[in-house]
């Protein structure tokens, strides 16, 4: 298969060497952005400091129970168990990547691929038009527009179909892991269809004529020849919107429900890490704000696992290419 | 949130309404309480923008309608030597109110349960993970407690057949009902407890002859959904003593998901800031603030939830339950009950103690005939010296004691009738007396503060 060829350091140390080999007069210009990165650097490691010491009492306090404890009793000294938080933080991150990443991208194949020329740039501005609306005027869409028609069609229309059995069982009250799920799907959509949109959008158009000539089907060249060849790419977009389902606020704040408990569906209640420290912040006593820091310390090792995770997938893929 | 913001309206309306029938009462009024005197060297005016209030969403609807009106009557009265730069209150919730005078972010911190309030599950200080760090913050009696309003918890609910059927009559709970709902022993609206309780409510069959041959509960098989607040809220506080009292050893963790480790199932709830996980049934709704509790249940069918009273008045939308009293009867949420509720300890009035722990503070479950049971006080929380908290000048120090004493005064220009229009209960008078004796214990620099 043909490789586009990446610019890379190290892999031209022609270049870096030219870099490094320059006039005096490019020096100041070397020490601001070597400054720069180092800055960044230690924002970074202050930062994660900073949340370690917030959450340390915390993480005294509890230890292990903090990831397998399943009470968590806000508004002084715990018990702080964080597990269920944790269970709906990553079924509503996975409820939407179940929805958002086919419809992604098939859009944005369809954009690139099967809508006319002319049509192109609406679709691409509606979907920048999506990735720039605030999370919280997607919140307010979830509790006005979405709880009632959840509520009264699709709980007992999901209901219906499993005999309220799991994992459709439960009270049919809108505000869910379900609706989070919905409502971050949304969110996430235009993340997935732009990065998709732009990867594909760079398959060698060779390789597309050369699967047609062959007498591929055009569905034979979307899953043969396109997917295969930008699943790199495709893999990043998937990441980026999982990051910003796992971190997304306010919107899940406002139609999760609040509850904190065990989920036993996807009917239940709940809160997930970040939707519960913005809940709670406000009136974070006793070792409540430590418990809050821990789940933030929680919430950047889950984020910084998937992108690990994602970067082994990457890898492997280049590997095998 | 479209319904505050029709609130809010609401609000602005009715402060426009109250400032036109005033600018009536100012011309009769020849002498104003003084309070709303300010001169060009006093420094007050420049020091209104260094003052924070904050709290609790009990109070946003008085504080956010009292501070406009205070400015326009002190400009009325002082005119530009009248403060103009007074910030509007942040609701963010009686516990932040605590946190934000203990942090120094507010200069005054309102809250429904005052600081110091002794926790009945532990017998420690409710507050004592809120009072940290070193300084008079940790001294529960360098804190100045004031009460500013009167006001009932309605519990306002989503029936729309039931309120579209019987129009005129709510529907009753009693303390065992209300504590069924929100420990998880009752799920379904037409449970024979509720049903039991509202025989209005009923569907009636008749013959041909007209005799009555079957009359059947109207209330829907619907389930119930508690909406409680996810944050802490002396509202929260106040509904559960109210349980807790009333209710007594029957409102406890019967269901849920019972799996709190410090609070088996049937243990007694304890009036607290926040319901634990495991206190409210799984099929119960958190929400933040009042206004969020009030969405919630305009969201959801057959929710119910526990909100101040201002919120239902200027909402409109949803009706409030009546609610079975101590003495039997039912009673509905209106100003007249609220204010028979506190009369009822008018013997024991609240007070503070020279230890700082405000006593009597609990008006719930009045045994009297006309008096709703869920009703309480909201404290503004001072800090006692400015000069040795570190939070303020003595100007501004010297503007809250003004605006205090102007917001708990009665007259028709003052802050207790901007209360009563917006759906609160003017406070008596020997509550008001303590007011003022509270207010007089401000002091700048160990100096008491002396009122224009």
């Amino acid at each position: 298969m043909m490789q586009t060829k990446e610019p890379s350091f190290n892999g031209s140390s022609e270049v870096a060497e030219r870099v490094s080999h320059s006039a005096t007069s490019d020096r100041p210009y070397k020490f601001v952005l070597k400054g720069a990165a180092f800055f960044f650097g230690a924002v970074v490691l202050v930062f994660v400091w900073s949340v370690l010491q917030a959450a340390w009492p915390a993480l005294r306090q509890n230890g292990f129970h903090l990831i397998t404890g399943t009470s968590w009793v806000a508004g002084g000294n715990g018990p702080f168990g964080a597990f269920a938080l944790i269970a709906d933080t990553l079924i509503t991150t996975l409820i939407a990547l179940l929805i958002a990443v086919p419809i992604g991208i098939s859009s944005a194949l369809a954009l690139l691929f099967l809508v006319p020329p002319k049509f192109r740039t609406i679709g691409a501005s509606l979907v920048e038009l999506l990735a720039a609306v605030p999370s919280v005027v997607y919140g307010l869409w979830g509790l006005w527009y979405l709880t009632p028609w959840l509520s009264h069609t699709v709980q007992p229309f999901l209901a219906g179909i499993t005999g309220s059995q799991f994992p459709f069982s439960g009270p049919q009250q809108g505000f869910s892991l379900l609706l989070a799920g919905i409502v971050l799907s949304v969110m996430i959509l235009p993340t997935i269809v732009a990065i998709s949109r732009d990867v594909i959008s760079v398959v060698p158009v060779d390789l597309i004529e050369g699967g047609l000539s062959l007498g591929a089907t055009r569905s034979q060249v979307f899953t043969k020849v396109i997917l295969p060849t930008s699943k790199t790419g495709i893999m990043g977009a998937i990441v980026l919107g999982a990051g910003r389902a796992l971190g997304e606020t306010i919107a899940v704040a406002m139609v999760i429900g609040s509850n904190i408990q065990m989920p036993k569906s996807l009917f239940s209640t709940g809160g997930t890490l970040a939707s519960t420290i913005a809940t709670e912040f406000g009136d974070a006593s006793g070792n409540t704000g430590a418990a809050l820091a821990a789940l933030a310390l929680i919430l950047m090792v889950i984020t910084a696992s998937v992108n690990a995770f994602a970067r082994v997938l990457t890898n492997r893929a280049k590997a095998t290419a | 949130m479209k319904k505050t913001l029709r609130r809010n309206l609401g609000v602005a309306i009715a402060t426009i309404g109250l400032l036109s029938t005033m600018a009536v009462s100012v011309a009769n009024a020849s002498t104003l309480t003084g309070d709303l005197t300010f001169t060009s060297t006093d420094g007050l005016a420049a020091a209104a923008s260094s003052i924070n209030m904050g709290g609790s969403s009990f109070d946003e609807p008085f504080f956010n309608a009292a501070i406009p009106v205070y400015m326009s009557q002190a400009a009325k009265k002082s005119g530009s030597s009248a403060p103009t730069g007074l910030a509007l209150y942040s609701p963010t919730g009686s516990t932040a109110g605590k946190k934000g005078v203990v942090a120094g972010t507010y200069q005054v911190g309102a809250s429904d349960v005052p600081m110091g309030t002794i926790n009945q599950a532990t017998g420690t200080s409710l507050d004592s993970s809120i009072i940290t760090g070193a300084g008079p913050s940790t001294t529960l009696s360098n804190y100045v407690q004031i009460p500013v309003v009167l006001g009932g918890v309605g519990l306002m609910y989503n029936l729309p057949s039931v309120t579209k059927k019987f129009p005129k009559n709510p529907v009753i709970l009693n303390p065992a009902t209300l504590a069924g709902i929100y420990d998880g022993s009752i799920t379904k609206w037409n449970d024979t407890a509720i049903c039991k309780l509202n025989p209005a409510i009923v569907t009636v069959k008749k013959n041909a002859a007209g005799k009555v041959t079957s009359s059947k509960c109207a209330l829907p098989d619907t389930t119930v959904v508690p909406v409680f607040r996810a944050d802490g809220s002396g509202t929260s506080y106040i509904f559960m003593d109210y349980l807790n009292k009333a209710a007594g050893t029957s409102f406890a963790i019967t269901s849920g998901s019972g799996n709190s480790s410090n609070k088996p199932l049937g243990t007694q709830i304890f009036p607290n800031t926040t319901f634990s996980q495991g206190q409210v049934p799984n099929a119960g709704l958190g929400a933040q603030k009042n206004a969020g509790v009030a969405n919630n249940v305009e969201e959801t069918e057959g929710a119910i939830g526990y909100v101040e009273y201002s919120y239902i008045l200027l909402q409109k939308t949803l009706p409030a339950a009546q609610i079975v009293n101590a003495a039997g009867k039912t009673v509905s949420l209106n100003a007249t009950t609220i204010a028979a509720g506190a009369n009822d300890f008018a013997a024991t009035p609240p007070s503070e103690g020279t230890d700082g722990v405000v006593k009597n503070f609990s008006i719930v479950n009045g045994s009297g005939k006309g008096s709703y049971p869920i009703v309480g006080y909201s404290w503004a929380i001072v800090p006692q010296d400015f000069k040795t908290w570190n939070t303020g000048s003595k100007a501004a120090q010297t503007l809250v004691a003004m605006f205090l004493d102007w917001a708990t005064n009665l007259s028709a220009t003052a802050g207790q009738n901007v209360a009563k229009q917006q759906g609160y209960v003017p406070l008596p008078n020997y509550v008001r007396t303590l007011a003022a004796s509270q207010i007089a214990q401000l002091k700048y620099d160990g100096t008491p503060i002396v009122l224009n």
